[in-house]
């Protein structure tokens, strides 16, 4: 991908994000989508978030690098 | 369907237009019918129960109650432009929570089949914006029993998250069970 054109990408996605705040909305909505998500049935227990905020973290630092 | 989705943000449905009562983002889209269907995307304001930084995203036609069928098989004329639309919204929604990551479920086989080969499929395009990671739920196996049942520990689920790469190889049992989403650094 060129630069320009990441960077028009990101300008759109910008555009999306004053759109929605002409409307007060923060792209965030009301409503409980975790009720029949996997994620939430699976993570059950705080070491088990732990763990895998850890691996979150170390991953995204490992791509952030490169 | 979706196995050949070409993803161009650039190329998104405009969304509707919105209020502060609105439940989630809306759009429309022409099934292959001719019928227009409205669609919602939804990240909503509760992170996971455990990990704050974590927000769940949905994606389907809306019900009369406002929800989202996210369960819903639709046959668009244009699944880019719908897919293309729904990470528009998470990368929009990224750019302005850059610390926060938004999830999307695999719920089903077929649905965790179709967005890993749409994320492969794309993978220099997406690689470019987002970093985005598998999870794999394991669950342990206690022991088998003579009429070959066997137990299950439902409450020692393990998941590990590992960083999805370009043309890796996944056997279909070990098929990512959810897809996860983070901005890459813009610096």
């Amino acid at each position: 991908m060129t630069q320009e054109e990441f960077q028009s990408i990101h300008q759109k996605a910008q555009e999306r994000i004053e759109h929605a705040k002409q409307y007060g909305i923060d792209l965030k909505f009301p409503g409980d989508p975790w009720e029949n998500d996997s994620l939430a049935k699976v993570i059950k227990t705080k070491e088990q978030a732990e763990f895998l905020i850890r691996q979150l973290e170390w991953n995204k630092n490992k791509a952030n690098k490169k | 369907m979706g196995l050949n989705v070409k993803i161009d943000l650039k190329n998104a449905y405009s969304i509707a237009l919105e209020d502060k009562q609105q439940q989630a983002s809306a759009f429309d889209t022409i099934l292959t019918s001719g019928q227009k269907v409205r669609l919602g995307v939804q990240i909503a304001h509760t992170p996971h129960p455990l990990i704050p930084n974590a927000y769940n995203l949905v994606f389907g036609p809306i019900k009369m109650n406002g929800s989202i069928d996210d369960k819903a098989r639709l046959s668009h004329q244009d699944h880019s432009k719908v897919f293309s639309t729904v990470l528009l919204e998470a990368m929009a929604y990224l750019k302005e929570h850059p610390n926060n990551y938004v999830g999307i479920d695999g719920s089903n086989n077929a649905r965790a089949y179709l967005y890993y080969r749409s994320i492969q499929n794309n993978f220099s395009y997406l690689n470019s914006i987002f970093t985005i990671e598998g999870f794999n739920y394991y669950i342990r196996m206690l022991r088998q029993a003579e009429d070959g049942n066997c137990d299950l520990d439902t409450d020692d689920i393990i998941t590990t998250s590992k960083i999805i790469e370009a043309n890796e190889t996944v056997n279909p049992e070990k098929l990512y069970n959810y897809f996860i989403f983070s901005l890459k650094s813009t610096q």
